[in-house]
């Protein structure tokens, strides 16, 4: 991850709107990602991602270089996010991200629904109605992974976990995912 | 990565339309005239917060100093007064083993004394913390 060395020159002269426009160039859209995988709504996603960035601007003057900004940046998203989620009563437990690691011998869920909508529409798996059927935990980290171009490293950065934690995530979401998938993969 | 190619051998559809359509909202420039449009709001309310304890800082200094000046001048007083009732206090018959020449350690050491109470019931330390020095 980007240490943004260059960034501190301009922190000493206390130029805290340049700081913050270079943070948004560079980490604006991960930013935006992060917020979106939690929170699953494009607009929300836009306005709490905003709202870090206004949060950062106000800790770059407490700013004491031990932590890379943009890792501040994403611990100021996620828990922008999660305040939002529990507001809303869509509380995330982090801790559920290892307890669902026992799970193994869980029934496959069963299709929601209206997932036959994707087959009607043409598309063959509306991934949107899929990831519905998921837990919240393997929602995010399947979410987040497709956004960073499929980079565990990148993923395991902006949640804050280890790498592994986010592979044995990735596995077994995406074996359900893979339930969930399996009879329109053999329609199709 | 296994995963990712058992993944992706197993259910290429499901992994093509993975990639196809996760999709978070883009980064533009109107996102980042927000964000400057919301400090540029909240500016002026940030700063007024910020100058609420440099007020709050001020009068705490000012009751300091006014508190070290007292501890100063009751410890001055208190060598004076010593230092001018010593001879009255050597000339004492029960104080017989007192001389004229003790006048004035006598009156610097109870003055110091005083002094020393005075500065730790203040407790210094805390100020220190309170001041923020």
């Amino acid at each position: 991850m980007t240490r943004d060395q260059d960034l501190l020159s301009l922190l000493e002269r206390r130029d805290y709107d340049a700081v913050l426009e270079a943070m948004m160039q560079r980490h604006g859209q991960k930013a935006l990602n992060l917020a979106f995988s939690m929170v699953r709504d494009h607009s929300l996603a836009e306005d709490l991602a905003q709202v870090s960035f206004v949060k950062l601007w106000q800790a770059l003057p407490r700013y004491d270089g031990r932590a890379a900004l943009a890792t501040l940046l994403y611990t100021i998203t996620r828990n922008t996010c999660l305040s939002e989620l529990r507001k809303r009563g869509r509380m995330v437990s982090l801790d559920a991200l290892t307890e669902a690691d026992n799970d193994d011998d869980a029934p496959a869920l069963s299709l929601p629904d209206d997932v036959d909508h994707a087959a009607r529409t043409g598309a063959a798996y509306d991934v949107e109605k899929l990831l519905e059927g998921l837990p919240e935990n393997y929602r995010q980290v399947i979410t987040l992974y497709y956004l960073e171009d499929c980079s565990v490293d990148e993923v395991a950065g902006m949640l804050g976990m280890p790498v592994n934690t986010v592979k044995s995530l990735l596995l077994r979401g995406r074996k359900r995912l893979a339930a969930l998938a399996q009879p329109l993969e053999k329609a199709s | 990565m296994n995963q990712e190619t058992d993944f992706s051998r197993q259910l290429p559809g499901l992994d093509q339309a993975l990639r196809e359509q996760i999709k978070a909202p883009a980064m533009d420039a109107a996102f980042r005239r927000q964000v400057m449009a919301r400090i540029a709001s909240q500016r002026e309310a940030l700063l007024r917060e910020a100058a609420v304890p440099e007020t709050l800082r001020g009068r705490l200094r000012a009751r300091l100093l006014l508190q070290l000046a007292n501890i100063g001048a009751v410890g001055l007083a208190t060598a004076l007064l010593i230092a001018a009732l010593w001879p009255r206090l050597a000339g004492l018959p029960a104080a017989s083993g007192l001389t004229q020449d003790w006048g004035l350690p006598a009156a610097m050491a109870f003055g110091a004394a005083v002094l020393f109470h005075g500065l730790r019931r203040l407790s210094l330390p805390g100020w220190v913390r309170r001041l923020g020095i």
